[in-house]
């Protein structure tokens, strides 16, 4: 059941023939230098990509492959010599990039249509793609830094203020149509976070001039998925109260900032499976050990991790924070990576599929040094699921169908599907009995490492392939083997445009499955290629840097 | 209605031929808060209109001799950068004088690097002789004549 997706490791991988279609080629572009540095933007008319060495940039646009400009840095301006970092700001159709010197950073702004240098900087060090919002009614930017807050006019680099009262990266921010700014901050690390005396902050700010509205403390540590650098953190704003989701909910008055209610828990829950924790390991992280709270009308149903054995469920009243109910002990839980609300049933998903992020370094006997980065999904013992009444907090059922194993759970009308690896299983919310079990040998794509809804169907992930089945009643609608992969995903989105789902190899082959008829187009790409699914699942783009002997290319795809 | 003090510092390039120091002329004004307001509102926590008021007299008179140490370099700083004109900004204070917010308000369009440059000096200022409340802030908007 443990899947690795092996970022920059040797893998074996099964190489034989499928009797699949090759994906047509919408237009393919070679350029003349290498790149280790690419982004892809959203799919429409004006949208563009970029293919960058340290010294050469390549942007092209996206519908037609035209090539819109290519220059060598020191052309765009005299006091670039090389880049380190590019980040596109797609909003603003600008690239920013950087010559990082220990403490003299430059910045440039560059029109991302043209080329041409907007504007070039020096006041801003160890900038990264968190350190900028783009914030479009302003037409500027937010640009933070360990020292402050700036707000920079996008076109012309003109720093609108200043202020030091925000300090650290930009964990989340949401920005209001009167004008004000509210964002958390973060470390770029948790360990600076601890070291540096570093400051928890969420703060509200006037965007027009830089004055503070208020400045709060939030409680726990704010982070990014190690390799991933996902979000981990959600702020919104509802009814004038400002929701911080992280390790629970905490709540904050809008106007005046004033801590409203809070149903955290400060145990990390990546210590909740350190045990995962791979030999060796210099970065390591879990992710989805503890499910979000699900907020259903005027209540929040929360998980509280006391500490790694005595969990709880809470059902708090939303604009109150005033506690309705607190569940008995979810016995022996470690993992509850799942909870869902129908009616007045709350379901736990107890153990299952949780996500590690690690790094690793491997000394050959030459003393050379790899450094293996790897994401991987992992089965959390045990595994039971739990249904409470949503009223009073009582536990209604508890079942250990997958005690052996378990992946994840969805809900379908009364029913949830649940899948344990080898088999498929829809049970009665209501009473917790099966309304069938599936074993899922015949789809032949190994064990299953997760379930998605879609449409009428369960969408089966395996090892090897996907597969289709109905939900009404678990018959296998169609299968389709590929090679040992795993999907492209990002934040939890698996599925893009109506359809499609992407697989990917270690080695960079491509399956793009259609998952109406769940059959699959493949392309086998160099080994080291970067691909970009499109936002409506009609495209891939496949990145191929190259060399000496054969040229950099950029292929378009259909993925239909 | 908090006041708000304008205070206008003009002082001329200094005349390398005579080798004069250079010319100071001090200029106050005092009307309503309006622009500020405009602006999204004045710094929130801040002390009473009359402590304040003090504070301000305080920073418009040392920016009007502009004799510390540290409007002794502002100077220096601009001259050697050539940052010439009419500058509005928003300086919020705390603590002992200490500049945490700067609003560029308006002046130095035509030149924005030595905007942007005079914009960070100011972010450094301290001014001295202040003492704000702590969690208070004192904002206050001024004219900068280079």
């Amino acid at each position: 059941m443990k899947k690795a997706v092996i970022m920059f490791v040797m893998a074996c991988v099964f190489t034989s023939a499928w009797a699949q279609d090759e994906m047509s080629e919408i237009y393919k572009k070679e350029i003349d230098h290498s790149f280790d540095n690419t982004a892809n933007g959203n799919e429409d008319d004006n949208s563009y990509s970029f293919a960058s060495s340290g010294k050469e940039i390549t942007v092209f646009n996206n519908k037609s492959g035209e090539i819109l400009w290519n220059k060598k840095y020191s052309e765009i301006s005299s006091e670039l010599r090389k880049v380190d970092d590019i980040i596109s700001m797609w909003g603003s159709k600008v690239i920013f990039v950087f010559d990082r010197k220990m403490g003299k950073d430059k910045m440039a702004c560059i029109d991302a249509t043209t080329g041409s240098l907007l504007w070039i900087s020096s006041n801003f060090q160890n900038v990264e793609e968190d350190n900028i919002i783009y914030i479009k009614e302003l037409n500027a930017f937010a640009v933070t830094t360990k020292e402050s807050l700036t707000m920079v006019k996008a076109r012309t680099g003109d720093e609108i203020w200043k202020t030091d009262k925000f300090k650290g990266i930009v964990g989340d921010y949401v920005y209001m149509p009167d004008g004000n700014l509210t964002m958390i901050n973060m470390k770029a690390t948790v360990l600076a976070s601890i070291f540096s005396g570093f400051k928890n902050q969420i703060v509200k700010i006037n965007s027009k001039n830089g004055d503070v509205i208020w400045d709060q403390t939030y409680r726990g540590v704010a982070e990014k998925k190690i390799l991933t650098r996902e979000r981990l953190v959600k702020l919104r704003i509802e009814e004038n109260k400002v929701f911080l989701y992280m390790n629970g909910i905490q709540a904050f008055d809008y106007a005046d900032g004033k801590p409203l209610w809070a149903a955290v828990y400060d145990q990390t829950p990546s210590d909740v499976v350190k045990n995962k924790k791979p030999m060796g390991a210099t970065k390591f992280g879990a992710y989805g050990v503890v499910a979000q709270p699900v907020v259903v009308g005027n209540y929040v149903y929360v998980l509280d991790l006391v500490n790694k054995r005595n969990q709880y469920l809470k059902k708090y009243e939303l604009k109150t924070g005033k506690l309705v109910w607190q569940s008995a002990e979810i016995k022996d839980a470690r993992a509850i990576p799942g909870l869902a609300v129908v009616d007045d049933k709350v379901v736990l998903q107890v153990g299952g599929q949780v996500e590690l992020q690690y790094e690793t370094k491997k000394r050959d006997p030459q003393g050379n040094v790899t450094i293996e980065q790897t994401v991987e999904m992992e089965n959390v013992e045990p595994y039971n699921v739990q249904c409470f009444n949503a009223i009073t907090g009582e536990q209604l059922w508890e079942s250990e169908k997958m005690k052996k194993g378990l992946t994840n759970m969805f809900l379908f009308g009364n029913n949830i599907m649940i899948c344990s690896g080898k088999a498929l299983y829809s049970m009665d919310v209501a009473t917790g009995k099966e309304n069938y079990e599936k074993p899922l040998k015949e789809d032949n794509i190994g064990e299953a490492d997760l379930i998605l809804d879609y449409k009428d169907q369960v969408v089966i992930l395996g090892e090897k392939g996907v597969s289709t089945r109905k939900k009404s009643d678990g018959s296998l609608t169609a299968s389709s083997k590929f090679k040992r992969s795993t999907p492209i995903s990002r934040n939890g989105r698996y599925i893009y445009g109506e359809s499609t789902l992407v697989l990917a190899t270690p080695k960079s082959d491509y399956a793009v499955y259609d998952l109406n008829t769940v059959k699959y187009k493949s392309f086998d790409a160099r080994k080291g290629a970067t691909a970009y699914l499109s936002d409506d699942g009609l495209a891939l783009y496949v990145f191929e840097s190259g060399g000496m002997i054969r040229k950099s290319k950029i292929t378009k795809l259909s993925a239909k | 209605m908090p006041l708000l003090v304008a205070s206008a510092i003009c002082f001329g390039q200094e005349d390398k031929s005579s080798g004069s120091v250079p010319k100071k002329e001090i200029a106050s004004d005092v009307r309503e808060d309006r622009d500020i307001e405009n602006a999204g509102g004045g710094a929130p926590n801040e002390p009473s209109a009359a402590a304040k008021q003090i504070i301000v007299d305080e920073i418009k008179a040392q920016l009007a001799t502009m004799a510390t140490k540290q409007l002794k370099e502002l100077i220096a700083f601009c001259k050697k950068n050539s940052i010439l004109g009419d500058f509005v900004v928003d300086l919020t204070l705390e603590g002992k004088g200490k500049v945490v917010t700067v609003f560029m308000v308006s002046g130095g369009e035509d030149n924005i690097p030595k905007k942007n440059l005079l914009k960070n000096k100011l972010s450094q200022l301290q001014f001295d002789n202040v003492k704000i409340p702590k969690k208070q802030r004192v904002k206050s908007r001024y004219t900068l004549k280079f």
